[in-house]
């Protein structure tokens, strides 16, 4: 049930991030598995339909250890959609925690 | 087959060049820019992990399930359907079915009773039987019919398409019953 709850959430989670910092996808996966754990697989096609659907960009930046890593950069829609999500989240993790404290 | 047969393995199996081969042949749909672009970061997401220290039948088994994974990749492209690639052909896409009902079939196998108490065996043993009975009748049936039909019909000509189709079929058939004993019987060893 845990696995649902996740991935819920994972969206929102992965825009927060890359809304603070344009991050790699493997960085993602660190900073997420912090907050709870993923299987690494989810994450790149969530990045997939997230650029797809227009709410992050990529771009390449070339690192010193090694190949050009492909970055993600939140986009104006991306931030507007961060918004709603969040609110929405508020507003259903305060009305499962209230019922769930009432009993 | 080789590839294919992949599809049956557990992660632990696979290092980072059977994995990403996998990918490529289960992303044959895809544009070849979109997959490469796919692979690419698996590929660098595994060096990344084994740089930390993993070997790559972790950092692929981490990734979990590979069938679970590509179709949450092709999900994420149900989207924009500019990036499909026009020129899939039939072939694959009856083939990319076609694994999609071995899977099918595989979790049907998976959801029997396992262990290794002799009632569950027997179970197995006659599910399994079962099942090629049941498609065996329905071949034999098929062939005389369309023999009937085609020889009625055609004549010596539709003898020989007859008797082609039989090939046919009977190598898909073998090839069938190749993967479903490859998967029967090495799951039984896991246990």
């Amino acid at each position: 049930m845990t696995t649902q709850f996740k991935k819920g959430v994972l969206e929102m989670l992965v825009l927060q991030l890359i809304s603070e910092e344009d991050k790699y996808g493997y960085e993602l996966v660190e900073n997420v598995n912090e907050v709870f754990e993923i299987k690494e697989g989810t994450i790149y096609p969530l990045l997939k339909r997230l650029t797809n659907e227009k709410y992050c960009d990529s771009y390449f930046k070339e690192s010193k250890e090694g190949p050009a890593r492909k970055y993600y950069m939140v986009t104006r829609l991306g931030k507007d959609k961060l918004k709603s999500i969040r609110k929405e989240w508020i507003t259903f993790h305060e009305s499962v925690s209230k019922f769930m404290e009432k009993r | 087959m080789r590839v294919y047969r992949n599809l049956w393995r557990k992660g632990e199996d696979m290092n980072k060049k059977i994995f990403l081969g996998t990918l490529v042949k289960e992303l044959s749909i895809l544009k070849i820019s979109e997959r490469e672009d796919i692979v690419k970061e698996y590929s660098q997401h595994i060096d990344d992990e084994v740089s930390k220290g993993k070997t790559e039948e972790e950092a692929v088994a981490n990734f979990g399930n590979i069938k679970d994974l590509v179709m949450d990749i092709l999900d994420a492209y149900n989207i924009d359907s500019s990036v499909v690639n026009k020129n899939g052909n039939i072939i694959e896409k009856t083939i990319y079915h076609f694994k999609k009902f071995m899977d099918k079939v595989s979790d049907t196998i998976d959801s029997l009773p396992k262990g290794r108490n002799v009632g569950a065996q027997i179970l197995n043993y006659s599910v399994y039987v079962s099942f090629w009975g049941i498609l065996l009748t329905g071949l034999i049936f098929f062939y005389k019919v369309l023999g009937y039909v085609l020889g009625g019909v055609f004549g010596g000509f539709g003898v020989f398409v007859m008797v082609s189709l039989i090939i046919v079929i009977s190598i898909i058939m073998l090839i069938i019953l190749y993967n479903i004993t490859l998967h029967v019987f090495s799951k039984k060893n896991t246990n």
